[in-house]
């Protein structure tokens, strides 16, 4: 038996006053409380989801924190993954990226210049990604709307997000504030162009980040809702 | 003491125990297999069960699959290989403690 339309949205609105509004914990809990409904029967299932279902959830309280858990658990899942991943590039075979990308950017430095090379290589490691991300965020949202779910987000964007986005953060607070505060942004930049193990360095590291980050989202990031 | 706060610090090997025999399982049905089995003596809080089903997925000791049932998204919970090892020991470990309490609380039983 399923639910009726009426019990079907008191419950989309109960969870959506418990804030549960990303794909994974909304599925979970509307499968969980649509067949408790279905087993128990209630008349009301108004007085059904608040007397019983919350409290033995531990209340609205209890609610939240099993799913800011769950999203601290699978955040800090994607970073176990994306360490491994990163690591990975260092065994054979896959060590031949590595050294493609510092021949690469030692090629394009004596070539090229520093300059373009630095620009060059934040814009595959970490521009390329953020894209990639975005495209796949936006398309997720526009295929909920289209099919009229009750979440525009998961978890699993979210996380991916942090991981994505903490680049810049890190770029931007060291580019602005800690460079310009110590030591100056002009000396910085003739340390870093004239020293050029340490900007292949660099260059290498931010490429390889960027490989990490696609990896992860090809293996992990579901982007469109799995017909099954 | 209720039962409650007892079966709290076994949740976790409860939950492997019939992760082993069922292969896999859904929260709502553990739920109602504990208290089937138990004939409602014991029941399992979704406060405590989902936290207990979470960490064991952030361990590694759980793997999940999604399936669509009545036009909604089923989580089906089940073992991995570590989990299977992991269910062995815990339920071995928890026997053992069982019967040293067991000898503690009923000495004469416990000789036997």
């Amino acid at each position: 038996m399923s639910l009726t339309t009426a019990q079907h949205d008191i419950l989309v609105k109960y969870l959506k006053d418990v804030e549960i509004k990303h794909q994974e914990p909304f599925e979970e809990f509307y499968d969980h409380i649509a067949t408790a409904i279905e087993n128990d029967k209630p008349e009301d299932a108004n007085t059904f989801l608040r007397e019983v279902i919350q409290p033995s959830f531990g209340g609205v309280k209890g609610i939240k924190k099993i799913v800011l858990n769950q999203r601290k658990a699978r955040t800090r899942m994607i970073w176990e993954k994306a360490i491994r991943v990163f690591f990975s590039f260092f065994g054979w075979p896959a060590i031949g990226i590595v050294m493609v990308s510092f021949i690469l950017v030692q090629t394009s430095q004596n070539t090229l210049g520093s300059k373009f090379t630095l620009i060059a290589s934040l814009i595959l490691g970490l521009l390329l990604p953020l894209i990639v991300f975005a495209y796949g965020s936006i398309s997720f949202y526009i295929d909920c709307k289209r099919s009229n779910k009750n979440y525009r987000n998961s978890d699993l964007n979210s996380s991916l997000m942090v991981l994505v986005h903490l680049p810049f953060t890190i770029l931007n607070i060291v580019g602005n504030l800690i460079i310009p505060m110590i030591i100056g942004r002009d000396i910085f930049k003739i340390f870093i162009l004239e020293n050029i193990w340490l900007s292949t360095f660099f260059c290498a590291f931010t490429l390889l980040y960027g490989f990490t980050c696609l990896k992860l989202m090809k293996e992990q990031f579901i982007f469109k809702l799995e017909a099954i | 003491m209720s039962s409650s706060k007892l079966l709290k610090g076994s949740l976790a090997t409860i939950v492997l125990k019939l992760l082993e025999e069922n292969k896999k399982m859904y929260g709502y049905e553990i739920t109602q297999r504990v208290k089937e089995i138990t004939a409602g003596e014991f029941k399992i809080t979704e406060g405590a069960l989902y936290p207990t089903l979470h960490k064991l997925e952030a361990e590694g000791m759980l793997s999940t699959e999604t399936q669509k049932v009545d036009n909604r998204i089923r989580k089906y919970y089940s073992l991995t290989k570590e989990g299977n090892a992991e269910a062995q020991t815990k339920v071995a470990e928890l026997e053992e403690f069982l019967l040293n309490l067991q000898k503690l609380l009923n000495p004469k039983l416990g000789m036997g």
